[in-house]
C-alpha cells in the first residue's frame, strides 16, 4: 500500500492516470488519509460537483491484511450535501482488494470535458480508463451483471446507480459484497454525486495474483490477531447479538427506551415497532429461507448482516439495517418488512443514502405529499428518485431541501443532513455528536447510544445533560481513530468493555506498522483527524452556529420523556477542546 | 392491577407461552424485577438492559402497580 493512484477525469484529450508514492500522506490510512488530502487539496469554497473538488478513495491501514474485522472503505470529498468534508465509510470487498493492490488511495481529480461515462479498471497489470455510455441511467445490480458477464465474479466494484448520475445530495457509492451484490454503500453525504460529476460509473478491482499484505512483525501480528478475534467473540455483543439479530435488534430497545423517532419526529415511541423488529427480520429470514447471519466482507466474523428473502424465497435485498428500518419504517408510520426490504433495494439500485432518503419521505408526508404509513406511496415515491422527475429530484436532493421545497418546519437535519434513528431529546448524548460532528447529524461518528442506551463502556443516563459532552468528545475521538485503520466500528462494543481486546487491537496495528502506538497516541490520532476536518468546515465558511440542532428540538417536548434537547450551546462549543482556538465567530 | 412484562432477543424463548412476548405478572406490595425473573426460567445476569416505563433500572427496584418492565439481554448495533 505504498501508492497513489491519481485519475485526471478532466485530463486533454482523454483521461490520465498516474501513480505516485504515498510518500506525502505516509502512515494514513482510512478516514485519517482521506480527511488530510481533501484539507490540503481541495479548496473549500469549490463547488462540490466542480473540477476542484476530489474523490477519495482509501483503504484502512489494516485492510488487506489476515487481521479480521479490516475490510472497511473511507470514501472522502467535499460533501454536495453538507457543504463541509466528508468522510462516507463501507463495508464490502473493495477494501481489502483495493489494499492488496498496493494502493493506499485512488484519487479522482478533475472534471470531463464531454458527457461521456467511464468505467476503471485496476488489476495486477495496471489501470484502464474505458468509455462505456452503455452503462448510462443503469441500476447499480444491473450494472454488476454486466461486469459478471466480462470481468467474472472474481472482482470487486465500486458503482453509483440513476442517482449518481443525476449527481443528486443523497446520490451513495455500491461496494460489493461477497457475493458481488452493490449492497454495501457509502451512503451519507453525496459521494455517490461526487463520482457522478467526474463521469466515473464503475471502478473494477481484481486482485488475481496479488497476495495478502505483510506486516513487519508477522509473528506478533498473527498473535495479536488471534487474541483480537477471540476477544470480539466472547463479548456477548460482538460475539452472538450483532449475529443473532442484526442491528435491527435495536427497533425494541429504542421503542422502549423512548428514543425511537416516529413520523418525522413527533413521539419517541411507534405503536407498529414490533412488526420490523430484529426479533421478527431474523425469524422471517430463517423461516423463508434467507439467512439471518452474514458477513459483508471476507475476515468479517461479527456477521451482522443477513438475507431476506420474499415469500416465495427469492432475494430482495441484504437484511436491511436498522437504520434503514427506521428510516423507511417508523419514521414514515410504516410497519411492513418487505415494503421495507423493497425499499432497502431500490434506494441500493438507484444509489441513494437509505437514511437521507427515508427522512425526506418522512417529511414530504409530514407536508401532506402522501401520507404517514403509505408504504406503496413510498416506494412509487422512490422510484420517481430513479427516475428523475422533479418530484424525485426533490427528494434526492436530501430531507433539508425537501423540508424548503414544501414549507415544512420539522426538518431533522444538521448541517443538512438528516438525523438518523435516535431522538436526540430522549438520548441526549447522541444529540450532541449530531450537532458537533464535523460530518453533520450522523450516529456512526461518536455512537453515544452504546453509553446511553446499551451499557456498553458504561453508562451514562440519556435524559440528563451530565457527562453527554465528554461522552460524545471521547467517542468521537475513538471512532475518528477506529475509521482510520479500516476495521469495523462494531469492534468498539468490545474494546469499550475489555482493555485486553484493546491492547490486541493496538498489537495489531504496532505490529504490522513496526509501531509503538499507546491508547494515548491513538486518541491523539482522532483528535488529529477530528481537528483537520473541523478546519476544512471553517475554512468553507461553517462556525459553531452549524454546531447545532434543529431549533424545534429545543422547543418541542417528544413523549414519553416530555424532554427537550437542553444541552447548553457553550457546553457543544467545549467538545472539541484539545483545539488551541476555540472557534470564536 | 398488574405489572406487564415484557420480554425481548434471546430472553423471550416460550417464557409465557409459545409466541406470546409480554405477559402481566400479578403486583404485591414490594416486588421486585429480581422476584418476577425467578418464575420466568431468566438468570438474573442475562438481563443487561431492563428498562422500568421507558427509564433505565435495576434487578431490586421496587414495582408499582400499571408499571411496564423491558428486559433485554446485552445487544448492540448502530
Amino acid at each position: 500500500m505504498d501508492k497513489i493512484l491519481r485519475i485526471n477525469m478532466g485530463a486533454e484529450g482523454e483521461p490520465s492516470a498516474t501513480i505516485t508514492s504515498n510518500k506525502e500522506y505516509a502512515g494514513l490510512g482510512g478516514r485519517g488519509l482521506t480527511s488530510a488530502v481533501i484539507s490540503k487539496e481541495v479548496t473549500p469554497l469549490c463547488h462540490a460537483l466542480g473540477e476542484e473538488n476530489k474523490l477519495v478513495i482509501a483503504p484502512g491501514l489494516l485492510s488487506g491484511s489476515i487481521g479480521v474485522m479490516t475490510g472497511r472503505l473511507s470514501i472522502g470529498c467535499k460533501s454536495p450535501l453538507t457543504g463541509g468534508i466528508k468522510e462516507s465509510n463501507a463495508g464490502g470487498q473493495a477494501a481489502q482488494v483495493l489494499a492488496r493492490l498496493g494502493y493506499s488511495a485512488i484519487i479522482l481529480e478533475g472534471k470531463p470535458k464531454t458527457d461521456d461515462l467511464y468505467k476503471i479498471v485496476i488489476n495486477k497489470d495496471g489501470i484502464k480508463i474505458i468509455p462505456d455510455n452503455s452503462l448510462k441511467m443503469l441500476g447499480n445490480y444491473k450494472v454488476i451483471e454486466k461486469v459478471k458477464e466480462e470481468y467474472g465474479e472474481k472482482v470487486a466494484c465500486l458503482s453509483i446507480g440513476q442517482a449518481g448520475e443525476m449527481k443528486m445530495a443523497s446520490a451513495s457509492i455500491a461496494c460489493t459484497d461477497m457475493e458481488l451484490r452493490p449492497t454495501r454503500h457509502a451512503g451519507r453525504g453525496g459521494v455517490g454525486a461526487v463520482m457522478g460529476s467526474k463521469g466515473v460509473k464503475l471502478i473494477v478491482l481484481d486482485d488475481k495474483g496479488m497476495s495478502m499484505r505483510a506486516p513487519k512483525d508477522p509473528e506478533k501480528f498473527k498473535d495479536a490477531n488471534k487474541r483480537f478475534a477471540e476477544g470480539l467473540q466472547k463479548h456477548p455483543v460482538t460475539g452472538q447479538g450483532l449475529a443473532a439479530y442484526g442491528t435491527n435488534v435495536l427497533t425494541n430497545i429504542l421503542n422502549e427506551a423512548g428514543g425511537y423517532p416516529t413520523r418525522n419526529f413527533k413521539t419517541g415511541q411507534f405503536e407498529g415497532a414490533s412488526n420490523i423488529s430484529g426479533e421478527l427480520m431474523a425469524e422471517i429470514e430463517a423461516k423463508r429461507g434467507g439467512q439471518p447471519t452474514h458477513g459483508c466482507h471476507r475476515g468479517c466474523i461479527i456477521k451482522c448482516s443477513g438475507i431476506y428473502v420474499d415469500k416465495e424465497g427469492n432475494y430482495i435485498s441484504k437484511q436491511p439495517e436498522y437504520e434503514t428500518v427506521w428510516a423507511h419504517g417508523g419514521h414514515c408510520g410504516i410497519d411492513d418488512l418487505d415494503k421495507i426490504a423493497m425499499l432497502d433495494h431500490l434506494d441500493d439500485d438507484f444509489g441513494v443514502d437509505t437514511i437521507e432518503t427515508g427522512v425526506a419521505i418522512g417529511v414530504a408526508m409530514d407536508a401532506g405529499i402522501i401520507k404517514f404509513g403509505d408504504a406503496d406511496g413510498a416506494i412509487r415515491l422512490v422510484k420517481e428518485i430513479g427516475e428523475g422527475t422533479p418530484l424525485g429530484r426533490i427528494l434526492g436532493s436530501g430531507a433539508g431541501t425537501t423540508g424548503k421545497v414544501f414549507g415544512v418546519e420539522r426538518v431533522p437535519v444538521v448541517k443538512n443532513q438528516a438525523l438518523p434513528a435516535y431522538d436526540p431529546r430522549s438520548v441526549k448524548g447522541i444529540g450532541v455528536t449530531y450537532a458537533t460532528s464535523p460530518m453533520g447529524a450522523d450516529h456512526t461518528a461518536g455512537y453515544c447510544i452504546a453509553t446511553n442506551i446499551l451499557k456498553s463502556g458504561g453508562y451514562v443516563d440519556p435524559l440528563k445533560t451530565e457527562g453527554q459532552v465528554e461522552l460524545s468528545r471521547n467517542l468521537q475521538v475513538a471512532t475518528a481513530a477506529i475509521d482510520a485503520t479500516g476495521l469495523c466500528l462494531f469492534i468498539a462494543f468490545a474494546i469499550l468493555d475489555q482493555p485486553e481486546t484493546f491492547q490486541a487491537m493496538l498489537d495489531m496495528l504496532n505490529a504490522f506498522y513496526g509501531l509503538e502506538m499507546t491508547a494515548d497516541s491513538v486518541a491523539e490520532l482522532g483528535q488529529t483527524i477530528l481537528s483537520t476536518e473541523r478546519d476544512f468546515n471553517k475554512r468553507a465558511g461553517f462556525t459553531s452556529a452549524q454546531d447545532r440542532l434543529p431549533h424545534f428540538f429545543k422547543v418541542e417536548t417528544v413523549a414519553p420523556h416530555n424532554e427537550i434537547f437542553d444541552i447548553k450551546d457553550e457546553d457543544l462549543d467545549s467538545v472539541f477542546n484539545w483545539e488551541k482556538t476555540a472557534t470564536v465567530n | 392491577m398488574s405489572i406487564i412484562v415484557k420480554l425481548f432477543a434471546t430472553l423471550r424463548k416460550g417464557q409465557f407461552t409459545e409466541s406470546a412476548t409480554e405477559g402481566e405478572i400479578e403486583h404485591y406490595q414490594g416486588i421486585t424485577i429480581r422476584q418476577i425473573i425467578k418464575g420466568l426460567n431468566i438468570t438474573e445476569e442475562e438481563p443487561a438492559i431492563i428498562f422500568i416505563n421507558g427509564r433505565h433500572s435495576d434487578l431490586d427496584e421496587e414495582l408499582k402497580s400499571g408499571d411496564t418492565v423491558s428486559l433485554f439481554p446485552l445487544v448492540g448495533g448502530g
